[in-house]
């Protein structure tokens, strides 16, 4: 057996350290991956949305009219989610929580790790989070706002941590124990709530309508509204600061993007949960503690849920108090799985996706509440009581995450994307293809020309609404807008849009042809392959488990 | 005082009657999870499979006015979400909980999706008797005190999930297909050797897991709920899966942790009717039914860890069989 020799090769040569415009390059490298993958998604999911849109819209209707039911359906979400300083403030508000639950899921990912339990570790986390601002309501808020914080952060770490002790030194499957401690999480603060005089002396539980309720927070533990702030600098600045919902979660929530990068690109403990991520037995071989790195990553991952369970409930939405059933119908936790997804777990990815998910969100009340209205004044065969519903615009998003899903689980398929991903910022990186060069550009220039016109489609159809809509108008005010020169700019949109997903197709027989080799390596690297889940799928613990076999797809990415 | 009460209500017929119902309607989709776990793969989409059988069935029920056609839609619906989980985790040999994830995102924006498009915004109304499953009084012995309304004055759905139990032990132990099905989910290689087509088996038995979801989700909405809404399920799929675990992959096993469940489930609906005035220890409202809801969960973790008899599941599961592996 030949002992490996650690001596280097005569021609070895240190390698210079790099200069600004290499590290310039190499941060393109790292965020354009995440921007091109938003982007993509964005165009799928307005395709998907604006087909289900010109299909389902009743009567007898022309190609041109269902045209324009599908724009003026995505002006008003666009105004809904952009349209003015409330609307962006809502989106701001709904974004944190999003985003901070998003890090949850994807430092798991990171592990090999699969954290569905983000909703139980939002509950426990708020739950003991609302104790503590009850408790010490009197304190000042520089103690009691980060005191709720913290309480939450431990909370959700504590939560999280079971999970990744049950799954290191029992090898229960963290997907069903996560599922199991959602329920148990639910219930658990709902008896909380329900027995605050008799188990928590002081909490104090009202009833309102016969529902369960706990008493107030202290005033300190209200997170304070951006508005409120820029007020104090600048006097007048908003007249009524107490209509726009973005607050300090925001900065909470950018706090933990700079948290998340710092841990995974920064430090030994992300270096090592990337590489059990990547396969357990090769970090075991390379001397990592598998099951100290396991309990951590859920810990960390539980922590980022439970400051995403603070910061909901010192938000504006809630009034500072919760009732018991407030985190069983929260969708937090289950749309961070779709955040972190969409967002292939980086750090920018993630902060971008969880944006977009808010913006539609706050978006789609607007375009449910008007959209029948605003295209029946100008389509006479629309029954006047059409509109566009909210599911809709979710089934879209839930499509796209599908499609994420999909490129990520069918090994064929994501190289697929990969490569499409791969290929849009192959302008940048050089001498990475062995794509011909003529399909690079092509792509390139779909990229930019895609973002171009979204661009110019959010502004223009912005401007024109704006120009005859008062955006503070009541919701189901009658709009007179038309959308008209638009429509250039709408068609080229999908164009784009039907370009990309055709060479995504292309792109699928080249990525089957050429088997392995080119993938850029930060993107495999978001997400753990099929086989190292699979592996961390057995019920045995560590120590004995199988690995599991079968030549690797993506071999290249070590 | 109290410990009469809650002995009056375990021989009331009042509690065991709908934990054997809500049991039933567990047991179908958690005996379709034991077959698709036995074959090695990992099913966590029960409860979207239910979901969209729930849905297919009240929709199909309003347009057809016929039970029949309904619950055979959902069957159908539940085995078209199954192939589909079959397709990326048998063919593409995908991650089989990620895939599960995902069936279950689809079943949830499909159905969000097409409730408002099928009924004008309106949602499903609830559903007049004759479209929904009838109960089953067998004459003469229904009307036995306790045992005649607990067991024979349930669904048309109970029976037949109790018949589905039987066929599905006899089948998993008493057979050849059984034994193959075993063999394939705890050493696929070794049965390909031996000349079973793994993925054949594989792909009938997650289809299997399927059908008696979108069963079971016809059971929900026309004869427990009688309506449709879209959280209707409320994690039952999740709960069928934790007894499904509880039960350690066995039938019988499967069928003791669904009774289990079902009567904390019907007691804790039944805990928060109990009039308690007049206790001493407890003066205000009974606030113990969320720690009774609780125990299923913390049972299945407790199984999982081993504390109460150790789960261990088939070898092969959640593991994509690679033809000439190992």
């Amino acid at each position: 057996m030949a002992v490996p020799t650690l001596e280097r090769p005569a021609d070895h040569q240190e390698l210079p350290a790099p200069g600004f415009g290499e590290r310039a390059r190499q941060f393109a490298l790292r965020v354009t991956p995440s921007l091109s993958a938003i982007l993509v998604g964005i165009l799928m999911m307005t395709l998907i949305g604006s087909l289900l849109i010109m299909f389902t819209a009743p009567g007898a209707l022309g190609i041109s009219d269902r045209f324009y039911i599908t724009s003026s359906a995505y002006s008003l979400l666009l105004a809904g989610a952009f349209g003015g300083p409330v609307n962006i403030a809502d989106t701001l508000d709904k974004m944190a929580p999003l985003v901070l639950a998003g890090f949850s899921v994807a430092i798991a990912f990171r592990a090999g790790l699969f954290n569905i339990g983000a909703g139980g570790q939002i509950a426990i986390g708020g739950t003991l989070g609302v104790i503590v601002g009850i408790k010490f309501a009197s304190a000042p808020a520089w103690v009691l706002a980060p005191g709720v914080l913290l309480a939450g952060l431990v909370g959700g770490a504590i939560w999280g941590g079971i999970v990744g002790i049950l799954k290191a030194w029992r090898g229960a499957h963290e997907v069903v124990t996560t599922i199991m401690l959602n329920f148990v999480a639910y219930y658990l603060s709902a008896y909380l709530i329900e027995c605050t005089n008799d188990c928590l002396p002081g909490i104090g539980s009202i009833r309102v309508a016969s529902q369960p309720k706990t008493m107030q927070m202290g005033p300190g533990a209200a997170l304070p509204l951006l508005s409120h702030l820029i007020n104090q600098i600048h006097p007048g600045t908003f007249a009524d600061e107490g209509s726009y919902l973005a607050n300090v979660g925001l900065f909470i929530a950018l706090a933990g993007v700079v948290v998340y990068w710092f841990i995974m690109k920064r430090t030994t403990l992300g270096y090592e949960i990337r590489a059990v991520g990547q396969s357990q037995k090769a970090a075991r071989y390379a001397g990592i503690n598998v099951r100290r790195n396991i309990t951590v990553t859920m810990t960390i991952a539980g922590a980022f849920a439970g400051v995403a369970g603070a910061v909901i409930v010192m938000g504006p939405d809630l009034l500072q108090a919760i009732n018991d059933t407030t985190f069983k119908t929260d969708t937090t936790g289950f749309d961070a799985i779709s955040v972190s997804l969409l967002g292939l777990n980086g750090p920018i990815g993630v902060l971008l996706a969880g944006g977009l998910f808010a913006a539609l969100t706050q978006g789609a009340g607007l375009m449910q509440a008007d959209s029948g209205r605003l295209a029946s004044n100008a389509v006479a065969a629309l029954p006047s009581s059409y509109s566009v519903h909210v599911e809709l615009i979710q089934f879209a998003f839930q499509a796209l995450v599908l499609f994420v899903i999909a490129g990520q689980i069918i090994p064929q398929f994501r190289t697929s994307i990969v490569r499409l991903l791969g290929a849009l910022w192959a302008g940048v990186r050089s001498g990475m293809a062995r794509l011909p060069p003529l399909m690079l550009w092509s792509l390139a220039l779909v990229d930019v020309v895609a973002a171009g016109a979204f661009v110019g489609y959010v502004v223009v159809s912005l401007i024109s609404l704006q120009s005859v809509v008062p955006l503070d108008a009541p919701v189901g005010a009658i709009y007179s807008v038309d959308i008209d020169p638009l429509f250039t700019l709408l068609l080229l949109f999908y164009v784009a849009g039907i370009l990309i997903l055709l060479l995504t197709i292309g792109m699928w027989f080249i990525g089957r042809r050429l088997k392995q080799g080119s993938s850029p390596p930060l993107l495999v690297e978001a997400f753990p392959t099929a086989e190292t889940l699979a592996a961390t799928v057995t019920q045995t613990p560590l120590s004995s488990e199988p690995e599991a076999v079968g030549d690797d797809p993506s071999g290249s990415m070590s | 005082m109290f410990l009469s009460q809650l002995f009056q209500l375990f021989i009331s017929d009042n509690l065991w009657h709908p934990a054997l119902q809500f049991g039933a309607l567990l047991l179908l989709p958690a005996l379709g999870g034991v077959i698709s776990e036995r074959s090695g793969v990992t099913n966590i989409a029960m409860e979207g499979m239910m979901l969209t059988g729930a849905f297919f069935s009240a929709i199909i029920v309003l347009s057809t006015q016929s039970v029949i056609i309904a619950v055979l839609a959902a069957i159908l619906t539940g085995g078209i979400m199954a192939l589909v989980h079959a397709f990326f985790s048998i063919q593409f040999k995908a991650n089989q909980i990620v895939s599960g994830v995902a069936i279950n995102i689809a079943a949830l924006g499909l159905t969000g999706f097409l409730l408002p498009l099928f009924t004008n915004g309106n949602g499903v109304p609830a559903l007049p008797r004759p479209l929904t499953l009838p109960a089953l009084y067998i004459p003469g012995l229904s009307q036995i005190p306790f045992v005649g309304s607990v067991f024979l004055q349930q669904n048309v759905i109970f029976y037949v999930a109790i018949i589905i139990l039987l066929a599905m032990q006899y089948l998993l132990f008493h057979t050849n297909i059984g034994l193959r099905i075993r063999s394939v989910g705890e050493h696929p290689q070794a049965a390909d050797t031996a000349g079973i087509n793994v993925r054949l088996v594989r792909y009938c038995c997650v289809v299997t897991s399927g059908l008696l979801s979108g069963l079971a989700g016809a059971f929900l909405a026309l004869g427990v709920a009688q309506i449709f809404n879209p959280d209707i399920t409320e994690g039952a799929g999740f709960i069928a899966l934790a007894a499904m675990i509880f039960g350690k992959w066995k039938p019988w096993g499967t069928a003791l942790a669904c009774l289990i469940f079902g009567l904390g489930e019907a007691l804790q609906n039944r805990l928060s009717l109990l009039p308690l005035t007049g206790i001493g220890i407890i003066d205000t409202p009974l606030h113990e039914s969320s720690l009774v809801a609780m125990v299923p969960y913390l049972l299945t973790i407790l199984a999982l860890v081993g504390l109460v008899g150790r789960a261990t599941a088939p070898a092969a599961d959640g593991i994509p069989y690679e033809p000439g592996g190992e």
